[in-house]
């Protein structure tokens, strides 16, 4: 029969994609049904308790958690962009190669590394202050740790700078190379051409790197916990807090899904930017 | 070489260990278009872009006006780059990109604006200073890449291909324009491409790349009727080629084949010599006469009509010589199968001596 000939193709489809479908529902919706459902429930019921009490408690971690968040992914930008620009419009052939090649090893390192080597690296006797005091360019009693919200700052951007500048120096590769060429044989300098002719063409790319990394930084849990675990301290930590020492599932429930919103306004503004660029 | 107002003095580039440059040397007069003509690969692009500044010589000097210009940045050197791309910036509006030269040089805004409007009403684009270049036809991207670059007001314009991009129909006219434009400027400017028509439309004197070297440089009249070398006449157009034997005697070169019932006597110049040569000639050179007419002077070859066409104005003929196939345009059509004779005056014939035998760049027709 012609009609069920004409369906089996799109039976054939449904069943082909159903396992697929059937991971994403178990292993990342229901979870997150579970969590959000989670969020609401009480011992007196379904209700805003979970949420009230974490803005009592943990609203000065959730500001403290967007600035350094929003700094890191601020810094991270700049490092990004300073790497990718050199990248592209760099003329020493030895250092542009020597760059390329050093510039990614931070990706390789897991953030929990990361935040060890940021831990040593920035303590108050740690490497950096040593160096200083061993080039006499400290001094020993004034030599002050950065394991604060310095050094969360600098260990998410040291991580993230990599990541975001491959994407960007990748854009910036795929432009067409007589732009860069036009714009010096008219005199811009290189800052200028930075600027003014690869950023605003690479501007999707570099947005979209960083709204990754925002959202990967809001989920790490281990850098706060080696760089700066006293408060005021990250969402992640006080997540964890809540779930290991008080077993506290609706209120660790209720700050996951706060650090959410935080992530989709950010993706939202994205979406909202990218649209308008389309239009 | 006398001082040239742009003059390339005995440029080296290299990529690696092969030359893409051997020791170019030339000279542009001041107001001058100059086609450099070659094929891909010749080093002709990279003949402009060291000119430009965007590749550095191993040896040589580039001098502007007697100033040695070689170690300048791109932007020090009175020249503008129109890109075989356009290079245009899709962020910027036409006005910003025509406009941007002058950004750079501080230029108050309503001087910008002011020189902006000129420029786009002289290359037709007034109206569409506000759109991007992404809502322009590929003719207005490439008038605006011009634009941007006469903003800068060289002395020197750079053309890398500029038209190759454009529909066959609307570069006839941007042809036109481009060296109307030049001439009313009074702009010096080179110009790269492959076209020879191209070259020969716009182009004051055509230099002709190979391999790196410069084949032969001079009018286009010159090149077109006086090749020097049998690889510039087969760029001019002189694709049927010809082997002969030539025999070197009282100060004239007599040439045969087995194919010509008379052999062809040419006044020779010096440097010939007993041995093989090469004729050339153009498919419009040879007129197709029965084997029975007398004729006077000139090659004549008997053949074998094996193909006969009609492309428009003129009968396309391809006639068999043993294992030679040339293209002979006549007025009226012959029939596959017939055995014609086809006779190139002399003054339409180039000889040159076969590579082996041959002193480089030597000529006589």
């Amino acid at each position: 029969m012609p009609n069920s000939l004409s369906r089996h193709p799109r039976l054939a489809a449904l069943a082909l994609v159903t396992p697929a479908l059937a991971m994403v529902a178990l292993f990342f919706l229901l979870p997150l049904l579970a969590s959000v459902v989670g969020a609401f429930e009480t011992p007196e019921g379904p209700g805003l308790a979970n949420f009230s009490k974490a803005f009592a408690l943990y609203s000065r971690d959730m500001l403290f958690t967007l600035a350094i968040i929003g700094g890191a992914t601020l810094l991270t930008g700049l490092g990004a962009v300073a790497i990718a620009g050199y990248l592209t419009l760099g003329e020493c052939p030895l250092a542009v190669a020597a760059l390329r090649w050093l510039y990614r090893w931070p990706l390789f390192i897991p953030f929990i590394v990361v935040g060890q080597i940021a831990r040593s690296f920035l303590a108050k006797n740690g490497l950096m202050n040593n160096a200083l005091i061993g080039a006499g360019l400290l001094d020993p009693l004034s030599a002050t740790g950065m394991l604060d919200w310095r050094g969360l700052i600098l260990a998410f951007a040291w991580k993230q700078i990599p990541f975001v500048a491959l994407l960007v120096a990748g854009a910036m590769a795929s432009l067409d190379r007589g732009g860069i060429e036009a714009a010096r044989n008219l005199g811009a300098s290189r800052p200028r051409i930075l600027w003014e002719i690869l950023l605003p063409q690479v501007a999707p790319s570099l947005l979209t790197a960083l709204i990754l990394s925002f959202v990967t930084m809001m989920s790490v849990l281990s850098v706060p916990l080696m760089v700066a675990s006293q408060s005021p301290t990250l969402l992640t930590v006080d997540i964890a807090f809540r779930i290991n020492a008080y077993r506290d599932y609706g209120l660790a429930n209720a700050l996951g899904m706060i650090s959410l919103a935080i992530s989709a306004t950010v993706a939202w503004f994205y979406l909202r930017h990218s649209l308008r660029e389309k239009r | 070489m006398d001082e040239a107002f742009l003059s390339v003095d005995k440029l080296r580039v290299a990529y690696g260990p092969q030359p893409v440059l051997d020791e170019l040397s030339l000279g542009v007069a001041r107001g001058e278009f100059v086609a450099l003509l070659g094929a891909s690969g010749c080093g002709k692009t990279t003949l402009l872009r060291s000119i430009a500044g965007f590749i550095r010589p191993q040896a040589g000097q580039i001098r502007v006006q007697g100033r040695d210009v070689t170690a300048f940045a791109p932007d020090a050197r009175g020249m503008a780059f129109v890109f075989q791309s356009y290079a245009l910036w899709p962020h910027m509006t036409v006005a910003q990109n025509i406009g941007y030269a002058l950004k750079l040089r501080r230029t108050p805004h309503a001087k910008i604006h002011q020189r902006v409007e000129e420029i786009a009403a002289m290359l037709g684009l007034a109206g569409l200073e506000q759109r991007k270049p992404a809502a322009l036809s590929g003719g207005q991207r490439q008038r605006v890449a011009l634009g941007r670059a006469l903003a800068a007001d060289p002395e020197i314009l750079l053309l890398d291909e500029p038209l190759s991009n454009l529909d066959a129909r609307i570069r006839l006219a941007v042809r036109h324009e481009i060296s109307a434009l030049q001439k009313r400027l009074g702009i010096t400017a080179v110009h790269v491409t492959h076209y020879r028509e191209e070259a020969m439309i716009m182009a004051d004197r055509i230099v002709i790349l190979d391999q790196g070297r410069i084949a032969q440089a001079g009018t286009p009249h010159e090149l077109y009727n006086r090749p020097a070398s049998a690889f510039v006449a087969a760029f001019m157009g002189a694709e049927n080629a010809i082997a002969l034997e030539g025999d070197h005697a009282d100060g004239r070169l007599t040439l045969h084949s087995p194919h010509a019932p008379v052999p062809c006597v040419t006044e020779i110049l010096a440097g010939a010599c007993n041995g093989h040569y090469q004729a050339r000639f153009r498919s419009d050179a040879a007129r197709l006469v029965d084997a029975g007419e007398r004729t006077d002077g000139g090659l004549r070859l008997r053949g074998l009509v094996s193909q006969v066409s009609y492309p428009g104005g003129l009968w396309r003929h391809a006639i068999q010589f043993g294992e030679h196939t040339v293209i002979v345009d006549a007025h009226e059509a012959r029939i596959p199968g017939e055995t014609v004779d086809l006779l190139v005056p002399r003054d339409r014939l180039f000889v040159f001596p076969s590579a082996a035998d041959a002193p480089r760049g030597d000529t006589r027709h």
